[in-house]
């Protein structure tokens, strides 16, 4: 019985496929070379500004096509599956292993894209089973903002290198007592990329190395957890209810007023920037040991890649290495997609010194000998674990799991998402 | 006195209804990081320049966008009052073999979530080489794919007194008659209804439309609204609300003015 | 009675002729897809490569996964009382609104104001802005001497501001009552005022009957539509259904699989599951719907 269900639905799926498929699949219709990006308005304008320098300087024809974020995966996923997608991608690292692990992505190895300038760890973030399936547009590391001028205000002051772990929930606590109505830090118990960092410090990387399996141990985890659950305690940090009605960048509690100390990658420093009157520092994370910069690393998050399909592989990789070496491309693009990914770029935008920008890029040229090694791309259902991960610290913050029954959560996620 | 009170109720539950129409002109009037400062429906710093930023923001015009969705919705509207109708009054009317198993059917089609049908959809509409154009949007309405609208329609024609038909076959009409003259002057309030609806959901549908459209000049209204904002970076917030104000335009003018279609509705029938 | 078949065909022609567009449609766009989401329920299909054979694996799977079955329970709370309410305040509105007075055109078009604004992004922020700890509610309770909670951010309450959203949307339940109150002859609501029937009794005697197929239409069609809510959610948890899943519709967890943790198979499981039970409530329905609804062609078929 199960077996004939199982024909026969074989069959009319087949059929379906066959009749909704062939004509597309065979004729091989190929019109110009399509783009696809995610981002705000400012990056499609950008990107669009590079687009048109590449056309003037007598590059193939193409289209391009743009969405945020969200939605651009459930596009791209969408195209994909349908055998349509495009032919020049952005692809960001919590999805590089779903795409490249299911044979989405071509081999950039053999189609001579220009990397000599790029910061090494960029030009080989996408490798992933010795094959090179995407280019870093930037190079990124973790960091704090921190607003100055209001620790001072406070009687408090910034170390040059940032706190360790231990100093920095001292410094949130004495903040928090020191000025009414205010919190020494948000809430950070829910960003698996800011524990990433915590993973390393505390003596493995995050994911093995071979197969991508969790390395980093469920006692790590749960003091992770802990630390913040302690913050929060203290009211150092806010309730979770605050917490959870802060997440967008303009009801921040830094761009509020309401914490001196905000994290995330380090060009999102300057979308902070124009909400915070003074002007935001860039700091290392808290680390272990003081001036240990070890559990960071500088590595490109966004990558260009092509697609396995594509029909103009040679177009689509000219493209990329325009828009990762041609001076009017570099200059289109600024810092939307990140801190450039070479000294040369680097130059080439850092023009107007003191802004928030600027600031950036000096952080990540500062820390480039002072991290430890990137890590392999991230594995096959890292999206999971990052929402899985969130969801777990919220309910920890709501009281409906503890840190040890959270960690022990989270281990088991990863377990049945990685694979034991 | 009871009219008063009446008028006083209703007036009360307008303003509750009216709120966030009011609360959206004001964001709309204000810079982007007064906004977020507290609420109160007066904008401190009025300005209109998230009007001129939104209307150019991405380099195409807006009114590009609003004439793309302009022409998917009208095209919807004409699609789903034609075929619907027509489908309705055979599976409420008419006497077929497997009437009632494809009734069953009909009503399945809206029972499942379109997520998990998504996929194949694209890719019938792919080897049709229809996408990045209107077509996917539109065609489905002219083969009465929206069960909805179906289902909605054959309750209306099913409160229709079957006496009515009685007496056109009897001066004559068949099936095609009865539908032109009876059922369908009839059926107005319905079809004023499916026409609303038709607009204003398809005005509103993002999810087809994203997967559907790519190029810039062929966007629509939703996808342009979303594009406003993005999780990885910081969003035009008063950029988004000016738009969203000139947006609700042209929907509550097509509502205005088909709400009178439904009251006028029995005006035109041979009932009055 | 017992023609043949070939008899009974050959008369369902002009039937056949009507529904041939629906025909074209169902065969050509919907079926298939339908089909095609059945059999990958049955495997495990990650959208970027081919599906492999698992049998009933991801149905099991789903009755020991927490968060289904805590998505369950949030769709089947909110379908519960979002419901009657929404029903419930559309009809009383379109009632009211059908009677003389003046002006009721503005009425009307004011009272469909929130359902313009359908699932835009602005709601979200609205909302947060009304329901928020520090939102308007809260300023207004405050004015009682109530210190309110953060009540779209609290687990314990933001499925009940989704609910009020619902039932705040209640224009386009209202229309459609509008449209069957419009359908009703004047001449028959006379005739009961002459026979002496009062204000009340000709609502329950003769509106309501008359208009029972309408509400019919909206109750099949209501509950249908909250089942598959997603919009709200997806919108105002920003695709998350937080806080802590208390707002994780059905359909958002079945597209958080899908394209979020790329779990085709598994999502379409959910999709034909959700698809037997509104089944089986729309089934209820019309079981139910023979006793208290009443059709102007009742008899002529039977």
């Amino acid at each position: 019985m199960t077996k004939f269900t199982r024909r026969t639905l074989l069959g009319l799926g087949a059929a379906t496929a066959a009749a909704t498929m062939l004509p597309g699949c065979s004729g091989g219709k190929s019109g110009p070379m399509r783009v696809s990006w995610y981002g705000p308005d400012p990056v499609t304008k950008a990107l669009n500004n590079a687009l048109n320098a590449w056309k003037a300087s007598g590059g193939a024809e193409y289209t391009a096509e743009s969405a945020p974020f969200d939605d651009y995966w459930d596009k791209l996923a969408t195209q994909t599956s349908g055998n349509n997608a495009p032919d020049v991608l952005r692809m960001s690292m919590s999805y590089f292993s779903d795409y490249a692990g299911r044979s989405a992505l071509k081999d950039l190895g053999s189609l001579g894209i220009d990397t000599s300038g790029l910061d090494k760890d960029v030009a080989s973030s996408g490798v992933a089973d010795g094959k090179n399936f995407g280019i870093g547009q930037s190079s990124i590391s973790y960091s704090m903002y921190v607003d100055e001028a209001a620790v001072k205000q406070a009687g408090g002051s910034v170390p040059a290198q940032g706190w360790t772990w231990d100093k920095f929930a001292e410094f949130a606590k004495g903040y928090a007592g020191a000025v009414q109505g205010s919190y020494g830090s948000s809430d950070q118990a829910g960003n698996f990329q800011l524990f990433e960092v915590w993973a390393r410090q505390h003596g493995t990387e995050l994911f093995a190395d071979d197969g991508g399996k969790l390395a980093t141990s469920k006692d790590t985890v749960q003091e992770w957890f802990q630390y913040w659950a302690d913050l929060r305690a203290a009211k150092a940090t806010p309730a979770q209810n605050v917490s959870a009605e802060t997440t967008a960048i303009e009801k921040s509690l830094i761009a509020k007023g309401k914490a001196p100390v905000q994290f995330g990658w380090v060009q999102q420093v300057t979308f902070y920037q124009p909400l915070v009157k003074s002007p935001l520092s860039v700091l290392p994370v808290p680390q272990g040991t003081a001036g240990d910069l070890k559990g960071q690393f500088v590595k490109g998050l966004d990558l260009w890649c092509v697609s396995a399909a594509s029909k103009h592989p040679e177009d689509a990789a000219k493209l990329i290495g325009f828009l990762l070496n041609d001076e009017k491309a570099i200059k289109a693009i600024g810092i939307l997609l990140g801190v450039p990914p070479s000294k040369k770029a680097r130059d080439l935008v850092s023009a107007d010194a003191g802004s928030a920008g600027a600031r950036a890029i000096k952080y990540v040229e500062e820390l480039a000998g002072k991290v430890g090694p990137s890590p392999k791309p991230w594995p096959k259902g890292y999206g999971e674990l990052l929402t899985g991960f969130g969801r777990i610290a919220e309910n920890i913050g709501f009281g409906k799991a503890t840190p040890a029954s959270g960690a022990t959560e989270f281990v088991d996620l990863a377990g049945k998402t990685l694979g034991q | 006195m009871k009219r008063v009170l009446a008028h006083a109720g209703l007036i009360a539950g307008a303003l509750i209804m009216l709120y966030p129409l009011l609360w959206m002109i004001s964001a709309s009037l204000r810079p982007n990081t007064e906004i977020f400062s507290r609420p109160g429906l007066i904008p401190e710093h009025p300005t209109l320049g998230n009007y001129a930023l939104g209307w150019s923001s991405t380099g195409t015009s807006f009114g590009v966008y609003l004439m793309n969705s302009l022409i998917i919705c009208a095209a919807v509207v004409i699609g789903n009052v034609l075929t619907c109708s027509l489908t309705a009054y055979a599976f409420a009317r008419l006497v077929f073999v497997g009437r009632k198993a494809l009734f069953g059917l009909m009503l399945a089609t809206i029972m499942l979530p379109a997520h998990v049908t998504l996929i194949a959809q694209y890719s019938i509409f792919r080897s049709l080489d229809w996408i990045d154009t209107f077509w996917p949007m539109i065609v489905p309405s002219f083969l009465a794919t929206d069960a909805f609208f179906v289902f909605l329609m054959v309750q209306f024609i099913r409160s229709i007194p079957v006496e009515l038909d009685d007496a056109a076959r009897i001066d004559g009409c068949g099936a095609w008659g009865i539908y032109r003259r009876i059922i369908l002057p009839l059926l107005s309030p319905a079809l004023v209804t499916t026409a609303i609806f038709s607009f204003i959901w398809t005005w509103n549908n993002f999810f087809g439309q994203l997967i559907y459209l790519s190029t810039r000049t062929k966007l629509t209204v939703p996808i342009a609204l979303r594009g406003f904002l993005d999780a990885t970076g910081s969003s035009q917030w008063g950029a988004l609300f000016a738009m969203s104000v000139v947006t609700l335009v042209p929907v509550v003018v097509v509502f205005i003015v088909f709400q009178r279609r439904i009251l006028a509705g029995m005006a035109h029938t041979g009932l009055k | 009675m017992s023609d043949s078949l070939g008899t009974r065909l050959r008369r369902s022609g002009p039937a056949y002729l009507f529904l041939l567009p629906w025909f074209i449609g169902v065969v050509g766009l919907t079926i298939g897809p339908m089909l095609l989401s059945l059999y990958y329920s049955f495997t495990d299909y990650a959208l970027l490569n081919t599906p492999e054979w698992k049998g009933l694996q991801n149905y099991t799977d789903l009755f020991q996964d927490s968060r289904y079955l805590q998505s369950l329970k949030v769709t089947f709370i909110y379908v519960a009382v979002s419901v009657p309410l929404e029903m419930a305040f559309a009809l009383a509105v379109a009632v009211l609104l059908n009677k003389g007075l003046r002006g009721l055109a503005v009425y009307r078009a004011l009272y469909y104001v929130p359902s313009l604004l359908g699932g835009s992004v602005a709601i979200a922020l609205l909302w947060q802005q009304i329901f928020g700890s520090d939102g308007l509610l809260n300023d207004i309770l405050g004015v009682f001497g109530i210190h309110g909670r953060g009540w779209i951010s609290e687990p314990g309450t933001a499925l009940w501001t989704l609910i009020v959203l619902r039932v705040w949307q209640f224009g386009a339940p209202m229309v459609i009552f509008l449209a069957g109150l419009r359908q009703i002859p004047d001449e028959v609501l006379e005739a009961a005022e002459v026979d002496g029937a009062g204000r009340w009794q000709r609502f329950w005697r003769v509106t309501l009957p008359l208009l029972s197929p309408v509400v019919f239409f909206n109750l099949v069609l209501q509950i249908i539509g909250a089942f598959q809510a997603f919009t709200p959610a997806f919108v105002i948890s920003g695709g998350k259904g937080g806080p802590s899943d208390s707002t994780l519709f059905y359909t958002l967890y079945l597209y958080q699989q899908a394209f979020g943790n790329f779990r085709m198979g598994y999502a379409a499981a959910m999709a034909w599951i959700l698809l037997l039970i509104i089944a089986v409530f729309t089934g209820l329905n019309f079981v139910l719907g023979r006793r208290w609804v009443f059709y102007g062609d009742e008899g002529a078929r039977r």
